[in-house]
C-alpha cells in the first residue's frame, strides 16, 4: 500500500510527465483484513490491499481524467497521456475552476498502527470466544470482524499537497434464535477499543428477548429508535438534503428554507469530521480544508455544504465537502452528527404509554426527495412498549415515513453518542431518539 | 501467465493446500456522463491484480494484491494458506467441492463493435445531443446522460489443472430528466433507470437503443408528471412493464434462490431467504403462468460467460417451473447441500474480492398475450413503468417498489398519468396473483449493474428478461405525506 513518501515520489513523476499541464493527482489506498462467520464457523477470510491513482488534467476550461493501480513509468506515462487526450477533446466548460493552491489543514489523526497489525489467528480467536457465547445458548451467530487502514492523498501542480490516513476496526454480529434475531455493531479507530464478546452478548440478549414474537397491526406508533435506526434516517438527509447541488436545484427539503425552522427545536445537526467519535479526512477531494458546518441549529436550517463550484454559484465559500471531480452529485456531508439530548433508552421506554422499541432498519430507500419520504424494514428486535415497560417482542414491520416529519416529532434524544452505519453505508454519530407517530405501512411474516 | 499462476498453485500446495486457485485480472473501464451541458463524469481506468484462494486443513483462505510479480504472488499464496489455517480453528467440517470437469480453454463475449475503439468524441457528441433535447424545457433542472463500457480479462488456474482465459465485455447507455417545480420533483429515465440499459455486448447495443429518438418523450413525461394525479391507494390490478419486472425478479426471486443466503451465510448483511431447502422442488412460489429460467449462456446477458470463478461451465436451468420452486443458484462449495453439481454461479467483482454465489441472468418466460390485450382485459388497474425505488425484507417476503410513472386503466383503456406510484406485497402471494404474461414480442433482457452483496461489499451485474405481466389485486399507493 502506498505511503506518503511514495505518494510524493509518484506525484513528482506525474508532474514531470504532465510537462507543465495543470494536473491533480488523487490517491485512494487501502489495506484490509476481514473474517466473516456464519452458522458459528468462519465462512470467509480475506486479506487484501490496493492503491489507486486518478490523474486529472486541466487545459484551461477543459479537463480529462484517467486512473491506474500500477506505478511503473510506462503505466504512469500512459495514464497521463490518456488524461491529456481526454481533456483535449472536451468542450470548453466555462464553469470549470482553476486548481486551488496550497492549503492549511487542521490536525486530524485517527491512525492507530495496532489496528493494522492483527494476525488472522487473533481474529479467529476473538470470533471463537464470541461465537462460544451463542453456542452455549443454542443460538447461531453470523457477522464480520474487520480491520485495516485507508489513505487518501491529493496533490496538484498549483502547490497543493494533502495526505491523511485512518484505521478502523469493526465487529458486527447477528445472533439467531429459532424465531428471533439480535444485532450489535461497532467501529473504532483503535482495535483495542473494540469488544467482540461484549457486542455479541448484546446481540444474544436481544435474540433471546425476541423469541416468540407476536403479530401486531401496522399503523402509527410512537417509536424509540436505537442509534443505528436513527443513523438510517439521517443518511437520507445527508444524501438528499444537505448538499448544495440538490439545494440549489430545488430538490432538497432545505431548498429556499435557510433561516427557517424546518425540524423540531430539539434537533441540531452538524457535519463535523473533527468530532471524536467519527472517522474521516481533514480535506476534501479538491484539497480544500474540511470545515465543521452547523446544518440545523435547534430546528432552524442554517447551511448546506459546498464545494468550490457550488460555493461560487451561491456566492459563498467552499466548506470542504467536494467529492472527486467531476461528479454528478455535488458536495456531500460525510460526517453527520446529531447532537445528544439528556435522556436514555430506559428513560424513553419509561415515558412511553404505547410504542415500539426498534433495534435498526433494513434496506431503506427513498420514495420522494423533498418530504424525504423513505421506506424500509425493522430488523433484529422490535418490542412493544406499554405503560412504560417493554411488554413483548413483535414481528417486523415496513415503515413508510417522511424523515422531515419524523424529525419534527422528536420527543427525546439520548445522551450517549454512537458511531453507527446505515444499511447503505456511511458513518453517522447520533444518539437514540424517541419519535411520536411513526408510520408503519405493512407487516411481514416473521 | 501460466508461469505466474503455477507459482501460486505450487506454493499453496507446498504450504498444505488441498485445493488452490489464482485469478489474475486486468480490467479496463470507461465512464462518460454529461450533466446539464457539462461533463459530469469522465474516466478511463485500468486495474491489474490477482487473488489466491486456498483450502488448507479443510478451511478457506484468500489473499490478494496488485503487484503481479513472481515474488509477490508467492508471498500472497503463503499468506492465503496462513489465513486458511487460522480459519480452520473455527469450523464444523471440511470444505468439500463438487467434482467438475478440468478444462483448458478460452472464452470471450461476442462483440460486433469494440466499445473501446469508438472515439470518445463520438460518444460525447451523442451524450451532448441528448442533453440538449432533455433541457429544452426550463422545468428540467437536471439532465444526465451516461455511457460506459468495461472489459475484464481474467486468467483462472486451479490446482486441479483447469486453466481459463476469459474476456468479458459490457457496454451500456441511458439518460434521465428530472423536472422540478414548487417543491415537486419528478424524474423519467430511458431506456431504464440507474444509468440505462447495459448488456454483455459491444457498442452495437448503444447504436440500437434509439437514444435520440426517445429523448423528447422522456423529457415531456418528466414535465407532465409534475401535474399528474397521485397514485391512488388501495387494491388494484397491476401491470408492470419489463424494466420494473426485471428488478422485481431480481429482488424477489434472484436473491432468495442464492443457496449461501438460504444457508444463513449472508445473515449479517442482506439477510436470509424464505426459500429454505425443505421447499426445494415442491413449494408453490407463483401461479402456473410463472416460469423463471436462470441462464448464464443467453446472448447479451450481463452474467453471460463461458465459466464462473470456480471454473464451472455456464448453463441454463429452471428456478421456478409453472409456479413451483425448483432451482437454486449454487457454487462448488454449497451445491452438495442439495445433492447437485454446481450451477456455475460463483463470481467475484474484482481480483481483490473473494468469489461467492451471485445471481446469474434470471428471466420470466414470455406468455401468449399482447400488452394491448392485457390492458383491454383489465377493468380497474394501473400500468407502472420504470423502477424508482426498491426495498425488501431480510427474508425476501415483504417488498415495496416505487415506479417513475403509472397510467390508470379503467374498463380496458389507458387513462390519466399517475405520479409517485408504489406497490407492496408478499413475494409468494404476489407471484401467485400473476394471471398473464405478455408474449415474446414484448420480451427484453434488461441489465442490472448495481447488485450489492457480501461483506466487504461486492457489486455484480446480471440481466433479467421480462415482458409486461399482470398481477391481480395488489396494494398500491403506499406513499404517505
Amino acid at each position: 500500500m502506498m505511503d506518503e513518501s511514495r505518494f510524493r515520489e509518484v506525484v513528482k513523476q506525474v508532474m514531470a510527465l504532465a510537462d507543465g499541464t495543470a494536473v491533480e493527482v488523487l490517491l485512494a489506498a487501502q489495506q484490509e483484513g476481514l473474517t466473516r462467520f456464519g452458522n458459528n464457523v468462519v465462512s470467509q477470510h480475506i486479506e487484501t490491499g490496493n492503491s489507486e491513482l486518478v490523474i486529472r488534467v486541466q487545459q484551461g476550461t477543459r479537463q480529462g481524467k484517467a486512473g491506474c493501480n500500477q506505478f511503473d513509468r510506462a503505466t504512469l506515462e500512459r495514464t497521463v497521456r490518456k488524461a491529456v487526450l481526454l481533456a483535449s477533446i472536451q468542450r470548453n466548460d466555462p464553469l470549470l475552476l482553476p486548481l486551488p493552491g496550497s492549503q492549511k489543514y487542521r490536525t486530524l489523526s485517527h491512525y492507530r498502527p495496532q489496528t493494522v497489525a492483527v494476525s488472522p489467528g487473533e481474529k479467529v480467536d476473538r470470533i471463537r470466544q464470541a461465537v462460544g457465547l451463542c453456542m452455549k445458548k443454542k443460538t447461531t451467530a453470523a457477522g464480520i470482524f474487520s480491520h485495516g487502514m485507508q489513505a487518501v492523498g491529493l496533490a496538484n501542480s498549483n502547490g497543493l499537497f494533502a495526505y491523511n490516513r485512518y484505521t478502523s476496526a469493526g465487529f458486527s454480529v447477528t445472533v439467531m434464535a429459532k424465531d428471533s434475531s439480535g444485532w450489535a455493531d461497532a467501529t473504532q479507530p483503535d482495535i483495542h477499543d473494540l469488544h467482540p464478546e461484549a457486542l455479541t452478548a448484546v446481540a444474544l440478549e436481544k435474540a433471546l428477548a425476541g423469541r416468540r414474537p407476536k403479530a401486531l397491526s401496522p399503523g402509527e406508533y410512537d417509536v424509540i429508535l436505537e442509534p443505528a435506526a436513527v443513523a438510517e434516517l439521517l443518511l437520507f438527509m445527508a444524501w438528499e438534503g444537505f448538499g448544495a447541488l440538490p439545494y440549489l436545484e430545488g430538490r432538497s427539503f432545505v431548498s429556499g428554507r435557510l433561516g427557517q425552522k424546518i425540524l423540531g427545536g430539539n434537533v441540531t445537526i452538524t457535519d463535523d469530521v473533527y468530532h471524536p467519535r467519527t472517522l474521516g479526512l481533514n480535506f476534501d477531494y479538491e484539497g480544500m480544508p474540511r470545515r465543521s458546518v452547523v446544518l440545523v441549529d435547534h430546528g432552524v436550517a442554517k447551511a448546506v455544504v459546498h464545494d468550490r463550484k457550488t460555493a461560487k454559484e451561491a456566492g459563498t465559500e467552499s466548506t470542504g465537502h467536494a467529492l472527486p471531480l467531476p461528479n454528478t452529485n455535488g458536495p456531500m456531508p460525510l460526517n453527520l452528527v446529531l447532537a445528544a439530548g439528556d435522556s436514555s433508552v430506559d428513560e424513553m421506554v419509561a415515558s412511553t404509554s404505547r410504542g415500539l422499541l426498534i433495534t435498526h432498519f433494513h434496506y431503506t430507500n427513498i420514495l420522494d426527495p423533498v418530504p424525504l419520504m423513505i421506506t424500509g424494514m425493522t430488523r433484529d428486535g422490535v418490542f412493544l412498549v406499554e405503560k412504560g415497560r417493554v411488554k413483548h417482542p413483535v414481528k417486523n414491520f415496513r415503515f413508510t415515513e417522511s424523515v422531515v416529519k419524523a424529525f419534527n416529532q422528536v420527543e427525546a434524544l439520548g445522551r450517549d453518542m454512537v458511531y453507527a452505519h446505515a444499511f447503505w453505508g456511511g458513518g453517522i454519530v447520533c444518539p437514540a431518539a424517541k419519535i411520536r407517530g411513526f408510520n408503519f405501512s405493512s407487516a411481514t411474516r416473521f | 501467465m501460466r508461469d505466474l499462476t503455477s507459482i501460486a498453485l505450487n506454493t499453496a500446495k507446498r504450504h498444505g493446500a488441498s485445493y488452490a486457485d489464482i485469478r489474475i485480472l486486468q480490467t479496463k473501464v470507461e465512464d462518460l456522463t454529461v450533466r446539464n451541458g457539462e461533463l459530469g463524469e469522465m474516466r478511463q481506468d485500468e486495474s491489474f491484480g490477482f487473488g489466491v484462494r486456498v483450502i488448507v486443513d479443510g478451511a478457506w483462505g484468500f489473499a490478494a494484491g496488485p503487484s503481479v510479480t513472481k515474488k509477490d504472488i508467492q508471498k500472497t499464496a503463503v499468506q492465503a494458506c496462513r489465513i486458511a489455517k487460522a480459519s480452520a480453528k473455527l469450523k464444523k467440517g471440511n470444505v468439500r467441492l463438487t467434482k467438475e470437469d478440468v478444462v483448458d480453454t478460452a472464452w470471450q463475449t461476442p462483440v460486433v463493435i469494440d466499445p473501446f475503439r469508438v472515439p470518445v468524441t463520438e460518444k460525447l457528441d451523442l451524450l451532448f445531443r441528448i442533453d440538449e433535447i432533455l433541457r429544452k424545457d426550463r422545468r428540467i433542472i437536471a439532465a444526465e446522460s451516461t455511457m460506459g463500457c468495461v472489459r475484464e480479462r481474467q486468467w483462472l488456474a486451479t490446482s486441479e489443472g483447469t486453466f481459463i482465459d476469459q474476456t468479458l465485455t459490457r457496454t451500456g447507455a441511458g439518460y434521465s430528466a428530472t423536472a422540478v417545480e414548487q417543491g415537486e420533483v419528478q424524474k423519467r429515465s430511458y431506456p431504464m433507470s440507474f444509468g440505462g440499459q447495459y448488456m454483455g455486448m459491444g457498442y452495437e447495443l448503444v447504436k440500437g437503443l434509439a437514444l435520440i429518438e426517445n429523448a423528447e418523450k422522456t423529457r415531456d413525461e418528466a414535465v407532465a408528471l409534475l401535474s399528474a394525479k397521485p397514485c391512488p391507494s388501495g387494491k388494484k390490478d397491476l401491470i408492470l412493464d419489463g424494466t420494473q419486472l426485471a428488478l422485481q425478479i431480481h429482488e424477489s426471486m434472484g436473491h432468495p434462490s442464492e443457496l449461501d443466503r438460504v444457508l444463513g451465510l449472508e445473515e449479517n448483511y442482506a439477510g436470509r431467504s424464505f426459500l429454505t431447502t425443505e421447499k426445494f422442488g415442491k413449494f408453490r412460489y407463483g401461479s402456473d403462468q410463472v416460469t423463471l429460467m436462470a441462464d448464464s449462456t443467453v446472448p447479451g446477458g450481463l452474467a453471460t460467460m463461458g465459466y464462473d470463478d470456480d471454473g464451472v461451465r455456464s448453463q441454463r436451468w429452471p428456478i421456478v417451473q409453472n409456479g413451483i420452486f425448483v432451482g437454486y443458484h449454487t457454487n462448488r462449495e454449497f451445491a452438495p447441500v442439495i445433492k447437485q453439481s454446481s450451477r456455475g454461479c460463483c463470481r467475484a467483482d474484482s481480483w481483490a474480492s473473494l468469489p461467492m454465489i451471485r445471481i446469474t441472468n434470471v428471466s420470466l418466460m414470455p406468455g401468449d398475450r399482447t400488452l394491448d390485450e392485457l390492458i383491454a382485459d383489465t377493468k380497474d388497474g394501473i400500468l407502472m413503468c420504470t423502477n424508482k425505488s426498491w426495498s425488501i425484507d431480510q427474508m425476501r417476503y415483504n417488498f415495496q417498489f416505487g415506479c417513475e410513472v403509472g397510467w390508470e386503466i379503467k374498463n380496458g383503456k389507458l387513462g390519466a398519468m399517475l405520479k409517485n406510484c408504489t406497490y407492496q406485497g408478499i413475494t409468494p402471494e404476489f407471484w401467485g396473483s400473476c394471471d398473464a404474461v405478455c408474449n415474446g414480442d414484448h420480451w427484453t433482457l434488461w441489465g442490472v449493474v448495481n447488485c450489492g452483496k457480501g461483506q466487504p461489499g461486492q457489486t455484480a451485474e446480471m440481466s433479467h428478461g421480462a415482458a409486461p405481466a399482470r398481477f391481480r389485486s395488489v396494494t398500491v399507493g403506499v406513499n404517505r405525506k
